[in-house]
């Protein structure tokens, strides 16, 4: 059953990554002012965007049920969240910055926009660090600071908000009718899909990982192993 | 209350260790003063950096925090004290709340010295509204103090703890950064911005506010043995 | 298994090796540079020096013209879009190829636990 959505899932992107291709250059109509041809980079970057956020959020929730009842399966879903946080993280940082560089002329601005998902990816980063450093004993630490992170999802957002918005900001998300909308929502559920299937596969490579060492220290502990 | 008592014997053991060596405060001390002499030879060009003051002590500020946060959970470390409290029958809220206060405590130790420092360097009217001054102090510590603490305790069994303390911190950190540094600077403005101000110290209750909620329901599971 | 990461790693430089030129020439950004003859050049010096109001309308034209080639670069821009999608796939399958790479290292470790249990029971 879940074998069977998961392939179902991987066959939609797979569809999907032609279908917004399609609909993303040849049916959504050119944007006229101001960037022309360059507005096209804004439908993957707002799937990333996101997605970013979904990974964030499903990495503290499961974090929360793994400190709840120490089930190993939620650490799994943790890790596999915080990963594709990094992953969907560097995927809009750097549309991101190629768009900020056609739109602004610069690769880098302290965009309130900008600044929210720099400081989010970084937390993730660290959760990641965490994970592969931490060495034994990690996983609670790690659980943490997936809770903790996740807890500073709005506080971030709302501050850089107020501190950039002192300072003249330009606006980002261009308005969309018709076409360009559905362009932009057919891109976000081909990211839909492509996170589920990443995070049901990078879970179960997680699920593995643990398995083994958890095998392993059984092993030790029945005097089968040195 | 019977929390309270619990929590207010962990904070005044931490104390008392602290007052007979008192190795920490100096060392964080020392260091913070340090950290704000190096950003004024940084940064000292024709002018008067004034503007810059209000980031000066805070990031001062938090540095030396880490610093004095790391030091005071490896002490729990050294033989293993941290068992014993963990065994003792207080609740670990109790517990936590404790090593934060004392945190606490050892920070406005920091910023006592801190921030007339840069008062007196820069000539920055940082005690023009001293209420409001001081409570962006309290604010910004207790905040950073619990989050630290929840960290540094987590971080006890881990290997590479001294690196990953700041790689983990420093980013979840960075809103109260904003908030404390955005709020000094509305107080230390020529013409102060009370508005604007009261609107960050705010803020900051809200971040103290949602990282203590969280930290009190987490803690209990995050530092079982 | 080191072997395979660095033979990957390879591939993916030297695939970023060819698509990096293409990319750069994908949308010519500037105007091929003009190489004057310098005689030729000092004497329309010469010549426009002597007319400001034909010199400043021939700017005008230029000016216009160049604007025009500049626009029609911007609107039909493809190579920041190229770039920004190509990023965020070349991410995503970087993150799928990494994720693979462990599998495959769990396959194999998993395979010499089973090949050492299958050993001792036979011995014993």
């Amino acid at each position: 059953m879940k074998r069977a959505i998961v392939l179902l899932l991987a066959a939609l992107a797979a569809v999907g990554f032609a279908v917004t291709l399609y609909w993303i250059f040849y049916r959504a109509p050119m944007q006229r002012e101001p960037l022309y041809f360059n507005q096209k980079i804004f439908y993957y970057h707002i799937g990333c965007a996101f997605m970013l956020f979904a990974a964030v959020f499903t990495c503290g929730i499961a974090s929360l049920l793994y400190l709840k009842g120490r089930r190993g399966r939620f650490d799994d879903v943790a890790t596999a969240g915080g990963e594709l946080a990094v992953l969907f993280g560097s995927a809009m940082l750097v549309s991101g910055s190629i768009w900020a560089k056609v739109a602004w002329g610069h690769w880098w601005v302290w965009d309130a926009r900008l600044t929210t998902s720099l400081l989010l990816w970084m937390v993730m980063v660290g959760y990641v660090l965490v994970r592969r450093f931490g060495g034994p004993g990690s996983e609670r630490l790690a659980a943490g600071l997936g809770v903790f992170g996740m807890v500073d999802v709005p506080l971030i957002y709302y501050s850089v908000r107020i501190w950039r918005t002192y300072h003249p900001s330009t606006s980002t998300a261009p308005g969309l009718r018709g076409d360009m909308l559905i362009a932009m929502l057919f891109s976000v559920l081909l990211f839909v899909c492509v996170f589920v299937v990443l995070l049901v596969y990078r879970a179960g490579v997680a699920r593995c990982a643990r398995l083994i060492d958890e095998t392993r220290e059984a092993a030790l502990d029945a005097g089968l192993i040195e | 209350m019977e929390f309270f008592r619990h929590a207010a014997a962990v904070c005044a053991k931490d104390l008392r260790i602290e007052l007979r060596s008192r190795e920490i405060v100096y060392t964080m001390v020392f260091f913070a003063a340090m950290v704000v002499l190096i950003f004024s030879f940084a940064f000292i060009g024709d002018g008067n950096p004034r503007a810059l003051v209000p980031g000066m002590l805070w990031v001062a500020v938090l540095l030396s925090g880490t610093l004095g946060l790391s030091r005071a959970f490896d002490r729990e470390r050294d033989q293993d004290t941290l068992r014993g409290l963990l065994l003792s029958p207080a609740p670990r809220g109790a517990i936590f709340a404790g090593k934060a206060v004392a945190m606490v405590a050892l920070m406005a130790a920091v910023e006592a010295v801190a921030a007339p420092l840069c008062w007196f360097l820069f000539d920055a009217p940082l005690f023009a509204h001293p209420i409001y001054m001081v409570l962006v102090l309290v604010l910004g510590t207790v905040g950073f103090a619990t989050v630290g603490s929840v960290f540094a305790a987590m971080l006890l069994r881990v290997r590479a703890r001294d690196v990953l303390l700041p790689v983990v911190l420093y980013p979840i950190i960075v809103p109260l950064l904003i908030a404390a540094t955005k709020a000094t600077a509305a107080l230390a403005a020529p013409v102060p911005d009370l508005a604007d101000a009261v609107f960050w110290i705010k803020f900051l209750a809200v971040f103290d506010a949602a990282f203590l909620v969280a930290a009190m329901w987490t803690f209990e599971s995050l530092v079982i043995e | 298994m080191k072997m395979m990461r660095m033979i990957g790693v390879a591939f993916a430089i030297a695939l970023a090796w060819l698509a990096l030129p293409r990319l750069a020439t994908a949308q010519p950004m500037s105007p091929p540079p003009y190489h004057a003859d310098e005689a030729v050049r000092a004497q329309c010096d010469a010549e426009l020096a002597k007319d400001a109001t034909w010199r400043a309308e021939l700017e005008n034209q230029f000016i216009y013209e160049f604007h025009d080639q500049q626009s029609a670069v911007f609107v039909h821009n493809k190579r920041h879009v190229l770039m920004g999608y190509g990023a965020i796939w070349i991410l995503t399958v970087g993150f799928v190829v990494i994720t693979w790479l462990r599998q495959r290292r769990l396959g194999a470790e998993i395979a010499r636990l089973q090949a050492e249990v299958d050993r001792a029971t036979k011995e014993g």
